[in-house]
């Protein structure tokens, strides 16, 4: 047990001292495709916009400040067509950072994008995408069947750091 | 020999050419017999004309007939044929153990590959000391196959160069069914500064397998190693993989030519 435990602490401090080891190509590899089995039926919008909602409606319930910057969005209905639309633009976003774990430089591109969106967003912190992280690496193996903590864990560490890198708190 | 019926026409065309040339030349004689009647020269000049006009006219056929065969597409190159014969006979299976591989002579047969090329003949027919089978062209030192490689796993690289090189090779009289190698992979890690990454190897050919494979140096962090299967029909071409030397879990894969 403890072997194991000094095993994945030398691979968080590894994955940490070089980007190297990061979310390797096979480790994307595994998340592209245990995530691709989501979607494989046409209702994927349907399972986007309940799977964006819960994480979204988590998030807000562990800081409740975040409830405010999801106001534009209507966010106290969850259920009304608005905030359904703003769960599949994230999931959708998050969707396609995944697909693009494969072409590293198109990455860095949408994730610059997507860090330039949320930096316009007043009040959005760093703090907020570290619980982000949290809440979908717990939701993600309930949805999955198959699923490669060590590898979600160190591509998903890498989007949502990029995702947060433009904001200052 | 067979030959097209275009082709077979021109043989009759020339030989009926030279009929007529000879015949030229007899009248030529009967002529310098005859002589001094000048009607008869005129007479046979006019006769001498006409021939050349026929043979004017018989060229001009011919090279019509020339042009229409050369219209018809032409033989299919020995290359070719060489490389289909031998991803048929990959396609085909053999018998053989891991250990073994087939003779190349005509009758199947599987030789351990640690007889190959040691002076002995294994094989019934003997081609497992062919010259073909122990050419030591593909070890050359100096030897470079190159290819686009794809990376599958390992490397987060789109498809680029990766070369293979011969730097050393050696092969011990008490055991010549092996030439010990030395050589360098080297693959572009970036393609807009062109950073080349390049790993020192060292391994063998295996003649009966027709395959290079190359692993880390003693001692060095084990990167990469590279396996080349010669089984293109030639020792110009090969079927390269880039592999994690303690697995042989493929990374990349190349089609290599000789560079």
């Amino acid at each position: 047990m403890l072997r194991q435990l000094l095993v994945i602490v030398g691979l968080a401090v590894c994955c940490l001292a070089s980007d190297e080891h990061c979310c390797s190509e096979e480790d994307h590899r595994i998340v592209q495709h245990q995530w691709d089995v989501l979607w494989r039926d046409t209702e994927s919008s349907k399972i986007k916009i309940g799977f964006g909602r819960l994480l979204l409606t988590k998030l807000a319930k562990e800081i409740p400040e975040v409830a405010d910057l999801f106001k534009r969005v209507d966010i106290e209905h969850p259920e009304g067509p608005k905030f359904a639309a703003h769960s599949l633009r994230i999931l959708n976003a998050l969707d396609m950072t995944i697909n693009l774990l494969d072409d590293p430089p198109a990455l860095a591109a949408a994730l610059d994008h997507l860090a330039h969106q949320h930096e316009v967003r007043e009040g959005v912190k760093k703090a907020h995408f570290k619980k982000f992280g949290e809440i979908l690496a717990g939701g993600l193996p309930r949805v999955l069947d198959d699923y490669d903590a060590l590898a979600w864990k160190s591509c998903l560490k890498g989007i949502l750091t990029k995702i947060a890198s433009k904001l200052n708190a | 020999i067979w030959l097209p019926p275009a082709a077979v026409q021109q043989v009759s065309l020339k030989a009926t050419i030279i009929v007529i040339m000879w015949c030229i030349l007899l009248l030529a004689g009967l002529a310098a017999a005859a002589a001094s009647d000048p009607y008869k020269e005129k007479r046979f000049e006019y006769i001498v004309k006409n021939q050349k006009l026929h043979l004017g006219y018989l060229e001009k056929k011919l090279h019509a007939i020339e042009e229409e065969f050369n219209e018809l597409s032409a033989d299919v190159d020995r290359k070719t044929i060489r490389h289909l014969k031998a991803r048929i006979s990959n396609l085909e299976e053999n018998h053989c153990t891991d250990d073994q591989s087939e003779c190349p002579g005509d009758v199947p047969e599987c030789v351990d590959d640690l007889l190959f090329c040691d002076g002995e003949k294994d094989c019934r027919d003997g081609s497992d000391e062919d010259d073909d089978t122990c050419s030591l062209n593909i070890t050359h030192v100096g030897s470079s196959y190159t290819g686009l490689a794809t990376w599958t796993s390992c490397e987060d690289l789109p498809p680029d160069h990766a070369v293979v090189t011969i730097t050393a090779a050696h092969r011990r009289d008490y055991f010549p069914s092996r030439v010990w190698l030395r050589g360098t992979l080297s693959y572009e890690i970036d393609e807009k500064d062109h950073v080349i990454h390049t790993i020192q190897l060292r391994g063998y050919y295996n003649f009966g397998k027709r395959e290079i494979a190359l692993g880390p140096l003693p001692g060095q962090k084990p990167g990469y190693g590279v396996i080349c299967d010669f089984n293109l029909g030639d020792d110009d071409h090969a079927d390269c993989k880039i592999v994690v030397p303690s697995s042989l879990f493929v990374c990349a894969h190349f089609n290599a030519a000789r560079y």
